[in-house]
């Protein structure tokens, strides 16, 4: 009886060329989530050292807030991201795998979490924020390209220019990185942080006018010392030719 | 994933496998659906061929035999749509119902062949999950881990579900027989 029934099945098999589904195809199913969860755990952790490090570094939110924050709201997106497309795959694979009831989705979000939160302080314990930091800036640059060529951002109330005072009187001259001379135009509303004095690093933020003005909005201290042959400062393209 | 047996993606191996559980399955599909014997057959022809597509699927530290019945019972599922299974079991499971009865809280002086044929009416009555659980323990013989992956439920919701189905099938009983109620 069971060879016929053997005989039959195998016969069926053949005409209906049913061939075993590739082996590394559940492999791939099956690891799919641990390999989420290790990114996810990577990525979030790298965003909440990288925040944790921002928030330490109260000026690189103020002065320059661009920078950090797309870089650190980015990785957190990204991590979001990934920490939903992780969570999803644990749902699916506590449902399809063999005893998956086993470990709960809570278990394995909370787990996601913990893991995330220790590797965090592992890699602020390490420094790995601070070691990271130069590198975000070289090649993550908030401004596009064509804006940080030319030095500001010009766009209304968020225009920024930085760079070295050069004179206080009659107007506030200050001297970007590629050597332009730009006009500060001060205004009652105009928010001053940083001590005005000759040689002295700014940041300031607010209208760019034509010719090389702006109407500041604040003046802060910029957040590292500032070379204005751009030297020392990877971020910052080759100075143009002075005006 | 631990490497599944190696024999049993080769068609000797899963010709032992067939030899194996075949007998079994066909016996829970037929229970199950409370099919003919050449619709089970078919069904157990289906269920051997999506195992045999899907075995490197299987996981070996894993009860292979789990693994089979959780596609029987997949396939036996999805054949409701097809055929319009009897609520009436074959009558050659009477022991199978004693099995059952056995564990029930029914008098146990009630005759035999009798009872046997009243829990078999009445297990029909049964939703297919109840039904699946109780066949599964009873005729079956699964440990509550082996059903628990049959069913992808854990074991304390396995044990819940048996004594569901207990209660449920006692109350249909009842229901149907009022003459074997306690005094």
């Amino acid at each position: 009886m069971t060879d016929s029934r053997f005989s039959a099945l195998w016969k069926k098999i053949e005409t209906l060329r049913v061939a075993p589904l590739p082996r590394s195809l559940f492999l791939a199913k099956k690891w799919a989530v641990y390999v989420l969860l290790v990114f996810s755990v990577v990525l979030g952790a790298l965003s909440l050292a990288y925040g944790v490090y921002g928030a330490q570094q109260a000026d690189m939110f103020v002065v320059v807030q661009e920078d950090p924050l797309v870089v650190f709201s980015g990785l957190g997106l990204l991590w979001l991201l990934v920490f939903g497309v992780f969570v999803a795959a644990a749902l699916w694979s506590c449902e399809q795998t063999e005893r998956g009831y086993r470990v709960p989705l809570l278990l394995w979000t909370l787990g996601n979490l913990t893991a995330t939160g220790l590797l965090a302080l592992l890699f602020l314990a390490v420094g790995l924020p601070g070691t990271l930091d130069p590198l975000v800036e070289r090649h993550l640059p908030a401004m596009g390209s064509a804006e940080l060529a030319r030095g500001v951002w010009d766009r209304e109330e968020r225009g920024r220019v930085r760079g070295i005072i050069r004179a206080l009187d009659p107007d506030l001259q200050v001297e970007d990185p590629h050597g332009r001379l730009w006009t500060v135009q001060i205004t009652p509303d105009t928010r001053i942080s940083a001590p005005l004095d000759l040689q002295r690093p700014v940041g300031i933020q607010g209208d760019i006018l034509p010719d090389f003005h702006i109407r500041a909005g604040v003046i802060l201290p910029p957040r590292r010392l500032f070379d204005p042959r751009g030297e020392g400062n990877p971020g910052m393209p080759h100075p143009a030719p002075r005006r | 994933m631990p490497p599944p047996n190696p024999a049993y993606h080769t068609k000797e191996g899963f010709e032992t496998l067939v030899a194996t559980y075949s007998t079994q399955l066909f016996h829970f599909l037929r229970r199950l659906c409370s099919c003919s014997d050449e619709q089970a057959e078919d069904l157990l022809q289906e269920t051997f061929i999506t195992a045999w597509k899907y075995i490197h699927s299987y996981d070996a530290t894993f009860s292979i035999k789990a693994w089979l019945y959780r596609i029987a019972r997949q396939r036996a599922i999805s054949s409701f749509r097809r055929f319009h299974p009897s609520k009436v079991l074959g009558l050659e499971d009477a022991e199978d119902m004693l099995e059952v009865a056995a564990d029930l809280d029914i008098p146990a002086d009630a005759d035999r062949q009798l009872l046997a044929e009243q829990v078999r009416a009445c297990l029909g009555e049964l939703s297919v999950d109840m039904r699946t659980v109780l066949l599964l323990r009873y005729s079956e013989e699964l440990s509550y881990d082996e059903i628990a992956d049959v069913l992808r439920k854990p074991p304390g919701t396995v044990a819940t579900l048996i004594h569901r189905a207990k209660s449920a099938l006692v109350a249909t009983i009842r229901r149907t027989y009022p003459h074997l109620e306690h005094d």
